[in-house]
């Protein structure tokens, strides 16, 4: 089996992954894990006298999704979150197929998108959202609106919602043995360091984040990341009607050399944004680019709130060992080249909720490693391509300042805008037409050519 | 410079009167611009100059002045003349050099004239190859450049494939 230290620098990322010491083997016999599904729990042994317990540390929408298919399952389920009210720094943009996937109610949704304004390095500006069906919009939440409204149903479902904050876990010895979460709960109280309590349970999800303790106590890796950087500015009334349902995203050099700068509606303010992954110290230069370039329309406007947070790249080498997985965030389930997280979040706290239930029979037998796996693989299945096809949009597209201008070039296309609306409403890659991917294929590679050819004769002057 | 000047007139002219050319010498006097009705006026120039001092100097966009420059109005006869032939006149330079060079060596090494090695199915993959190394690699560093292209397209493959070494691992 070779080897492949991956150290160097890699396209266009000045990644050094010396410091997660990843050591990734071929894999020579790939359809070998598949024998893990085989020892199916059905060997594992029953459990009397109890349900499975099982802890979710974090209480997101992974977290809260998690907990709720896990007690409705029939398992013990406790919730542990640090900060009931958290109000998160986030896009907090969330696709058509969660509202009906998740039961969301309409009132969550403090603002429908339906038209996105793409605005290029030299200010060429691209309209999107002809295609969209009347139904179809992009959900603008409060986080902690819809954070608290899934841990609500968590608790109705029957999960324990708790106070406080992970600290960690002393993993067991024997195959069967629980796990010893130590914890402490703040019962609510402000500022107090809280109690220290333990708890023992039979499988952990860490549903915990970005800074995830959870990744940290099964050695699960590093990943890269991106800063996000927002200032949530208050803008005149009559400026506000031009965002009524109106979000913009401005690419180029100036706004951010791997990202996007934005402007998204909130409830009654817009949130104006930048992120990086390879430059964060220049963060704030380009969070000043974002404001320049959106400057006539946000003019007069007070920053209410600034706020950063950061966004994983790719997932963490390992999202899952033994019987503690993650999920979300934790594993780093944010996509490339749009940076959309929540309704992947929620998905895979359910997926390996899931999974969990379908492996203990509803809470009455133990599960392994191997049940938990089923998730991963599930997981990998269903939205690799998704992944994939983002990743390669973001590689092609926010190369240079050339390529920039071919996106925005090609996202006036018509074809393009429906197939990038199907596919991020609705979470599947649809192919299309043939002949039209063809057409699309030769477009972009001639809006590309041009793009660059352009950029050969402003050199030359 | 020149350009700089006369970039500044084209930022105030250009979102409103897209496709004038604009007066190079006008060092000094923003705003002057020459209404030029020339018939193979290369519009491209003048968006050229834009772009060039937008990306120095980026400016606010603004929904009433509007830019809607898309590349394809270019006509091709003006993308053929300015990017297409000159590089292609390069390429095929350098295409025929190698050729005229393997041409003869083969023929000094085996005695097989051009004729007969265009007949042999080794000889064709070697021509073949030969004018997509020419196509590909233009510089010393684009084989480099080729290797990192190519890590690149999998690297977010292995990633995401991490999880699952780590089993075979333990």
């Amino acid at each position: 089996m070779a080897s492949i230290t991956l150290k160097s620098f890699i396209g266009l990322r000045q990644s050094s992954l010396e410091n997660h010491h990843s050591t990734i083997t071929l894999p020579s016999k790939p359809l070998q894990y598949l024998r893990h599904n085989i020892i199916a729990s059905k060997s594992s042994p029953k459990i009397t006298g109890r349900n499975l317990r099982v802890a979710v540390i974090g209480g997101g929408p992974a977290g809260g999704a998690a907990a709720e298919t896990l007690a409705k399952g029939g398992v013990e389920t406790i919730l542990i979150e640090r900060k009931m009210d958290n109000a998160k720094p986030c896009g907090g943009a969330i696709p058509l197929c969660m509202v009906g996937e998740f039961d969301l109610p309409l009132d969550i949704i403090d603002r429908r998108v339906t038209k996105m304004k793409m605005i290029s390095p030299s200010n060429v500006a691209v309209d999107i959202g002809r295609t969209l069906k009347p139904h179809e919009y992009i959900g603008m939440v409060r986080r902690e609106v819809l954070d608290a409204y899934l841990r609500d149903r968590a608790r109705d479902a029957g999960a324990t919602i708790v106070n406080g904050l992970f600290v960690k876990m002393d993993k067991p010895f024997d195959k069967y043995a629980p796990y010893v979460i130590h914890y402490n709960a703040y019962d609510g109280k402000a500022g107090s360091t809280g109690t220290k309590m333990t708890m023992e349970v039979d499988a952990i999800i860490g549903a915990d984040g970005a800074n995830s303790r959870v990744a940290k106590s099964i050695d699960a890796g590093d990943y890269e990341y991106a800063i996000a950087f927002q200032e949530r500015i208050k803008i005149p009334d009559d400026k506000m009607v031009y965002y009524e349902n109106l979000a913009e995203m401005y690419v180029g050099d100036d706004v951010s050399p791997d990202f996007y700068g934005w402007v998204f509606p909130k409830c009654d303010h817009v949130a104006v944004g930048t992120g990086t992954v390879t430059h964060k110290p220049d963060i704030k230069k380009f969070q000043l680019a974002t404001r320049l370039r959106a400057r006539d329309k946000i003019q007069g406007g007070k920053i209410i709130r600034v706020e950063a947070h950061p966004i994983p790249e790719h997932p963490r080498p390992r999202r899952l060992s033994n019987r503690v997985a993650l999920v979300g965030d934790a594993a780093g389930y944010v996509t490339k080249c749009s940076g959309e997280g929540i309704y992947f979040a929620a998905k895979s706290g359910r997926m390996c909720a899931e999974a969990i239930v379908a492996g203990s029979e509803n809470g009455t037998r133990m599960v392994d490693e191997s049940d938990l796996r089923n998730y991963l693989q599930k997981w990998d299945k269903t939205y690799w391509p998704t992944y994939k096809v983002l990743d390669i949009l973001q590689k092609v597209f926010y190369r240079s300042n050339p390529a920039r201008e071919a996106f925005v070039e090609m996202c006036a296309d018509e074809y393009v805008q429906k197939m990038t609306f199907d596919s991020y409403l609705y979470k599947t890659v649809v192919p299309g037409n043939p002949l039209d991917d063809l057409k699309l294929a030769v477009n972009t590679i001639g809006s590309l050519v041009r793009a660059n050819a352009l950029r050969n004769e402003m050199a030359k002057i | 410079t020149e350009n700089g000047s006369g970039a500044a007139a084209i930022v105030v002219e250009e979102k409103k009167e897209f496709g004038s050319k604009v007066d190079p010498l006008g060092n000094g006097a923003p705003g002057v611009v020459e209404e030029v009705v020339k018939f193979e006026d290369p519009k491209w120039v003048s968006e050229v100059k834009r772009r060039k001092w937008l990306e120095d100097n980026p400016e606010s966009s603004n929904n009433d002045f509007p830019v809607v420059f898309d590349t394809s109005i270019i006509p091709w006869w003006a993308w053929m003349k300015r990017f297409h032939l000159p590089e292609a006149e390069r390429l095929n330079g350098r295409a025929a050099m190698v050729g005229f060079f393997m041409a003869y060596f083969v023929d000094s090494l085996t005695g097989v004239g051009l004729v007969d090695q265009m007949g042999n199915f080794f000889c064709k993959t070697l021509l073949f190859v030969a004018v997509a190394g020419v196509l590909l690699i233009r510089k010393n560093e684009d084989i480099d450049t080729l290797k990192k292209l190519f890590d690149e397209t999998t690297f977010y493959d292995k990633q995401w494939q991490a999880t699952w070494q780590d089993d075979k691992k333990e």
